[in-house]
């Protein structure tokens, strides 16, 4: 008996109250400016971590390089890459700082798994690397598989979902980290590749 | 080269819209029945929508958004909102309050105060209960506690409501 005086009783409270008026766009902008404040504080907080992030995960790759007297061609040889730590990392921070104030900029967390998932899944030496922010996951093209290419989902922490393809030495890695969709290319070889399969316009 | 326009339907920004002017009105009022403050309720709101915006994709596929929402809410009026309410003068709040339709000034009044006097505990079950009408179940999963807890608060809280609720029905003695 009480519940049903209590709910008709809360219902009369509450209908009388007089919710304001307030642009869903204002609750947007307060989202938006939310999760941007979180990325620069987790970027900027975490700079240096990630750059020590990335370095284990090459170091990892070239860990090997101590058989470069094998007989058979390694692909990590150190001595035959030598501009892949510094210049590269150093390329790769510059662009998630710049990232860090816009919609698809990235946290060192996610940075973290990404790279795992890098150092998971390409054997050897890493080449080039560049890293881009999309406005979706559509418009990297990451639903459709380019012919001549290998495409597959990919596993990493705490994406909503990624995928991989794969040509030759050029690997690509689109992850979708809670709407921010980031496109991460290595290629192998030491050189801007000519074709990639996605791309972020 | 010119600024990218935002898309109007795009993803996130249009789901949560729709969210947003579906439920807004009725989050602000489950705040402030938590905490009988107009502005504090709209500040919980306003906490409430930010962190649904950035958890929108893991709860949206949790399809969950209410509950998230409703908990978000009263977490945020959990975090400070107790200290407000009780600081708060009574006369002046109700004074504020337009009088509901089919209940006396008298009877809001005394609803109002009865609610400020319940623990936040209880206030939060009470108005998940039977202001959005879950059951014990729904309740104890929304705010992380067991169902018997939700029992146990439930029945403490109409027990205290008891005075405010029965006379009026009756119209005189509560037992």
């Amino acid at each position: 008996m009480n519940d049903t005086v209590l709910d008709e009783r809360l219902h009369a409270l509450a209908a009388a109250i007089p919710a304001p008026v307030v642009p869903a766009y204002d609750d947007l902008l307060r989202g938006r400016r939310l999760r941007q404040r979180r990325r620069r504080a987790g970027i900027a907080a975490g700079s240096v971590a990630a750059a020590a992030v990335v370095v284990a995960g090459v170091a990892l790759g070239a860990a090997p390089s101590d058989r470069a007297a094998d007989p058979e061609p390694r692909p990590l040889q150190p001595a035959a890459a030598p501009p892949v730590p510094e210049a590269r990392d150093g390329a790769l921070v510059q662009q998630l700082d710049r990232l860090g104030g816009e919609e698809g900029s990235i946290t060192v967390r996610e940075l973290r798994a990404v790279a795992d998932a890098l150092v998971d899944r390409i054997s050897g030496h890493l080449g080039w690397l560049s890293v881009g922010a999309a406005e979706s996951w559509q418009a990297t093209g990451a639903d459709t598989c380019p012919a001549g290419w290998t495409c597959e989902d990919a596993a990493v922490r705490g994406a909503d979902r990624a995928r991989w393809a794969e040509s030759g030495t050029v690997h690509q890695l689109v992850v979708d980290l809670d709407g921010r969709v980031s496109l991460f290319t290595v290629n192998q070889a030491d050189a801007r590749p000519s074709d990639v399969a996605w791309a972020t316009p | 080269m010119t600024a990218r326009p935002m898309r109007p339907g795009h993803g996130r920004d249009a789901e949560l819209r729709e969210f947003v002017d579906a439920r807004r009105a009725q989050l602000y009022r489950t705040a402030y029945l938590l905490c009988g403050d107009p502005h504090r309720a709209e500040d919980i709101v306003q906490q409430a929508l930010a962190k649904l915006y950035l958890s929108w994709r893991r709860v949206r596929r949790a399809d969950s958004i209410d509950a998230y929402a409703r908990r978000s809410v009263v977490n945020a009026f959990v975090d400070d909102g107790a200290r407000r309410w009780r600081r708060e003068v009574v006369a002046d709040v109700a004074d504020d309050r337009p009088a509901p339709a089919g209940l006396s000034p008298e009877d809001a009044d005394a609803l109002w105060a009865a609610l400020r006097e319940l623990p936040p505990g209880q206030r939060r079950v009470v108005v998940l209960r039977h202001y959005w009408g879950l059951s014990v179940e729904e309740t104890a999963a929304d705010l992380g506690i067991s169902p018997g807890t939700v029992k146990s608060q439930t029945a403490a809280a109409l027990a205290r409501l008891r005075g405010v609720l029965v006379p009026a029905e009756t119209g005189g003695d509560p037992r």
